[in-house]
């Protein structure tokens, strides 16, 4: 995942960046919360992890700009804070902050919240993917997915959604597709063409 | 010398567990130091204004950095001082962060000890 990080304390920003790198996620370091805003406006990260008390431009500002931006993919935001109490986690919260991790950092924790991170960007790609229009075979039937490659519906919603299928049938397709196919073999069986099952 | 309390498994828990990872540590410990005289110059450019909010500000941000490292002594002691600031009791915060500074001193010490070449990179 490619995290923007952005905290005005060089001793964190090292150790967190080494920290993400190591873990296999694309790193980009700034120092500044008005730093974070150029780069973010320049491309959107898909997570955001950023220190509350900066200089000029706070996590909570920079959060609350973020999300006023149209048009960009949801990004998660994680704010590091040595702060304590409700009021403080209330107004981040409005701010739209999605995560807290506080100091002294656990990196551990920051580990598995990234992952948390990850999954619901899963979600919510998915969710985009569903609300938008989905081509489909006009013949076959079969789904162009995100991969880009034609899949079956089953197996389409299958990976989208987890949901498995049971094959059934509908009484349109009873009456027009199965009954006529019945009859054609019964009439076998009676005109002596072909022997029961 | 006072007894200086390190969370040493914290420290050694921020390198990836190879050389590579002891050289992140030493970077790191490096950095300690450079950090630590930033925030206390932070802190005392507060005091002298008598900016209450910059002030508890700078000692957040120290306190946090500190803490994420292991120097255990310096950040309970930054913490000390936030609550007596707190609390309003007549403290003197000069005298609070000369504490402070004299603990991140030793705390710098035994971190060039177990990391030797600390002392060439600083």
């Amino acid at each position: 995942m490619h995290c923007l990080l952005v905290e005005d304390d060089t001793l964190i920003l090292t150790l967190l960046k080494g920290f993400l790198t190591r873990l296999g996620h694309e790193v980009t370091a700034v120092t500044s919360g008005e730093a974070a805003w150029q780069a973010f406006s320049g491309s959107p990260f898909p997570a955001v992890i950023c220190d509350w008390d900066m200089p000029a431009m706070s996590g909570i500002e920079l959060c609350k700009r973020i999300r006023g931006m149209k048009g960009t993919q949801y990004p998660y935001f994680i704010l590091i804070t040595s702060f304590q109490g409700d009021g403080k986690i209330k107004q981040a919260m409005e701010a739209g902050v999605d995560d807290f991790i506080s100091k002294p950092i656990d990196l551990n924790l920051l580990s598995v919240r990234l992952q948390v991170a990850a999954r619901i960007l899963e979600f919510q790609s998915q969710i985009g993917i569903l609300k938008d229009l989905l081509p489909i075979c006009m013949y076959c039937k079969k789904i162009r997915g995100d991969k880009q490659y034609w899949e079956t519906v089953e197996a389409y919603f299958k990976e989208q959604t987890g949901a498995d299928f049971t094959h059934s049938l509908c009484p349109d397709c009873y009456h027009e597709k199965v009954r006529p196919e019945l009859d054609s073999i019964r009439k076998e069986i009676a005109d002596g063409k072909s022997e029961p099952r | 010398m006072a007894n200086i309390e390190i969370d040493w498994e914290r420290l050694a828990g921020l390198g990836d567990g190879t050389q590579a990872g002891t050289g992140t540590q030493r970077e790191l410990v490096r950095l300690f130091r450079e950090s630590c005289e930033i925030g206390v110059a932070q802190i005392r450019e507060a005091m002298d204004a008598g900016d209450r909010i910059r002030l508890f500000k700078s000692l957040h941000k120290l306190r946090g950095g500190c803490g994420t490292l292991g120097a255990v002594s310096v950040s309970c002691a930054i913490t000390e001082l936030e609550r007596l600031l707190e609390t309003g009791m007549d403290v003197s915060p000069s005298a609070g962060l000369a504490r402070i500074e004299s603990l991140i001193s030793l705390t710098s010490i035994e971190f060039t000890r177990k990391y030797p070449e600390t002392t060439e990179a600083a």
